[in-house]
């Protein structure tokens, strides 16, 4: 029997080298469709058996590309499916580019799920950055086409931290290039770059500000795909690797209350769900800091929940985008007339992310809350809560409100305006329904958490009242307060600020000081180099002239005069020439005779 | 159907605002109950009543309270790195 064993992501990427030569659109879409939904199926048969497969002998290693346990079933699941929803929902983009490089990118984080070792990691992981750049690429345009180099800038930096960090440690620990759980109790040089590589593409400050910098220049489908994956598989990896790391624990609170603020001081729409990603992931990463088997399914939980109310929000505003071409709070407002349905599912995916009961981050925020509590950190535990208003406030309420109700958009706007194409509502109807799903049929996700023996209920009465009383009071002061959110025509200054200015130090510094050394040099090139080389070359040709051409000449001219002698030989009369061969012949003849 | 509830709904939006009112106060009756009779507090003063409404409303004005903070020292025009 032949042991053959098909990674998913092997399907997205022959799907994407086939596709350029669908060009029919009666081919085109069922291929669109099929693809993930093929992939999609392969991973469930994947994680029915759970195991090693897939390990490969290069030089002297052996390279895994295939581990399937619980967690990376969970993580490979919810990414499945992600590509079929982000491929419905732009499915009518007749730019292949756009539907090749997301299907790479999906397979980079389905390829870094399954793996076991460094090698595989760093080879998938690069995989996902050279294909989420293209997603920025493909809005096309300046902004975006700096927002990816910026993107690239970034997660080569942060790529380069893991490859530093891997090498080191398989120095150190004489050839081991295992991708699982560090010694972060004792913490070596390589455990901390190892650690820089990983949370850069998780957004962790100070390495978070390419996320709202590039996901707000995505294409309206490009930002479904890029919200889903790369700080997912990061959150994925860091549980892999970096559970119970003390020092995530700050981190991720930093990261939940620095992204509300900067979220409620954004006008731009999807540059509010950008922050809200960050704010959102921060809870992941306590979790992981904490480590423990609840906190570590409630990171598992929260990644999964995320991805589809963030992956609706954003859809619901690249719906808009795509319909109006408008993308910032100032410039929109009114639209539930024109478009109603968009406006409802995004809606839900506005109550999911604030953790209203019955939808789908009720049930999993709350878990990574009670593991801070139930390891008595309970400032972390009220900090998270406190931020848990946060979402309610500028996602559900803010962003709702001003792009669908508030002040009526001008009337071009308002023109344009009206329900997406079916291929997207549908992939934003499918979005919502599991937001609402994951968040009534609890065993859903929770069967399958990694630590399966961790018992959690959160339909308790205590966690309902608890937070319906937050966010119904958050709510009351947004009423209260509104005209402190109320969206300006202006941008944050955030971390980017020192890269953005280092390149551009790094221009002027070009510019100015490089460009001068750089003339001055070839001034003096031009007056002592030249001159030299002038005066030596000078001298060569002389020597050449009068030396070399001297010998070759003069043998040249000599034959030259040798050769007249001869032609004046060859008179060109008979009579002469029989003269002379019969003499030459006779000389011959005599001194053969007496010789 | 959405666009006539949602025009029912703004068109008598006094009774939208009470309803939110009495529904907010129903709350925090109900969940300072809960609370009073539940073994899942953490600390002490979440058994007083209406904890986690103060909690939520205190925590919506201090977030934002500090953006307004913050948005006055980061704050800058759009086309601040376009030069």
């Amino acid at each position: 029997m032949i042991d053959f064993w098909l990674h998913p992501a092997l399907i997205l990427i022959v799907g994407a080298l086939l596709l350029p030569i669908m060009k029919s659109p009666v081919v085109r879409r069922p291929f669109l469709v099929l693809v993930p939904v093929l992939t999609f199926a392969q991973v469930l048969a994947v994680n029915a058996k759970p195991g090693v497969y897939g390990v490969v002998s290069y030089l002297n290693w052996n390279l895994t590309f295939g581990r399937v346990d619980s967690f990376s079933t969970i993580f490979a699941f919810i990414m499945g499916l992600m590509c079929i929803i982000g491929t419905v929902y732009g499915m009518h983009d007749k730019n292949q580019f756009q539907h090749m490089a997301s299907w790479f990118y999906a397979a980079g984080s389905l390829g870094v799920i399954y793996c076991a070792d460094y090698l595989v990691l760093f080879l998938f992981w690069e995989m996902m950055s050279f294909g989420s750049v293209f997603l920025i690429w493909c809005r096309k345009g300046p902004k975006a086409l700096m927002a990816g180099y910026r993107y690239l800038f970034v997660h080569t930096a942060g790529g380069l931290f893991l490859l530093a960090g891997f090498v080191l440690r398989y120095q150190a620990t004489g050839g081991d290039i295992f991708f699982g759980q560090l010694d972060v109790a004792n913490p070596q040089l390589y455990t901390y770059l190892i650690a820089i590589g990983l949370i850069v593409n998780a957004a962790v400050p100070p390495f978070h500000s390419w996320l709202p910098d590039a996901y707000a220049e995505a294409s309206f489908n490009g930002s479904v795909f890029l919200c889903a994956f790369t700080t997912k598989t990061a959150v994925y990896a860091c549980i892999r690797a970096l559970s119970g790391m003390d020092l995530l624990i700050p981190m991720g609170l930093v990261m939940i209350l620095g992204a509300i603020i900067y979220g409620i001081l954004e006008n731009d729409s999807r540059r509010v769900l950008a922050w809200d990603i960050i704010s959102q992931v921060g809870y992941m990463i306590v979790g992981i800091g904490i480590g423990t088997p609840l906190a570590i399914n409630g990171a598992a939980a929260h990644a999964v929940v995320h991805i589809l109310y963030k992956s609706l929000l954003f859809m619901g505003t690249g719906s808009v985008l795509y319909m109006t071409g408008k993308t910032k709070l100032t410039e929109l407002g009114g639209l539930y007339k024109k478009m109603p349905v968009t406006m409802l599912l995004t809606l839900i995916g506005g109550l999911s992310v604030s953790a209203f009961p019955l939808f789908c981050a009720f049930v999993s925020k709350a878990m990574i809350i009670t593991a801070a509590m139930n390891q008595h950190m309970m400032w972390v535990g009220y900090l998270m809560l406190l931020a848990s208003a946060g979402p309610f406030v500028y996602v559900c309420l803010k962003l709702v409100y001003y792009i669908f109700f508030g002040e009526e958009c001008d009337e071009e706007t308002m023109e344009k305006a009206a329900e997406p194409p079916l291929n997207m509502k549908i992939a934003m109807i499918f979005g919502a329904f599991m937001c609402v799903f994951v968040g009534t049929y609890v065993p859903f996700l929770y069967n399958m958490l990694p630590f399966a023996f961790v018992e959690y209920h959160p339909y308790d009465a205590y966690h309902i009242a608890e937070t319906l009383q937050i966010l119904a009071f958050a709510g009351l002061g947004f009423f209260l307060f509104r005209r402190w959110l109320k969206p300006t025509n202006t941008i944050s200054i955030d971390l980017d600020w020192f890269y953005r200015m280092f390149g551009r130090g790094f221009i002027w510094v070009d510019k100015t000081v490089i460009e001068t050394v750089d003339t001055w040099v070839s001034r003096i090139w031009d007056k002592v180099a030249i001159t030299c080389l002038m005066v030596v070359s000078n001298f060569w040709s002389w020597f050449d002239w009068h030396g070399i051409d001297g010998v070759v000449d003069g043998f040249a001219r000599s034959v030259h005069g040798l050769g007249g002698q001869v032609r004046k030989l060859q008179s060109g009369q008979i009579q002469y020439n029989i003269y002379f061969a019969a003499t030459v012949l006779a000389i011959a003849i005599f001194a053969y005779a007496f010789a | 159907m959405i666009l006539r509830l949602i025009d029912y709904l703004r068109d008598h939006l006094k009774v939208v605002v009470a309803c939110c009112y009495v529904l907010i106060a129903a709350v925090t009756a109900w969940g300072s109950v809960v609370a009073f009779n539940s073994h899942h507090t953490h600390m002490f003063f979440e058994k007083w009543p209406g904890f986690w409404s103060f909690f939520g409303f205190a925590a919506c004005f201090g977030l934002l309270t500090v953006a307004r903070w913050l948005g006055n020292c980061v704050k800058t025009r759009e086309d601040y790195y376009d030069d």
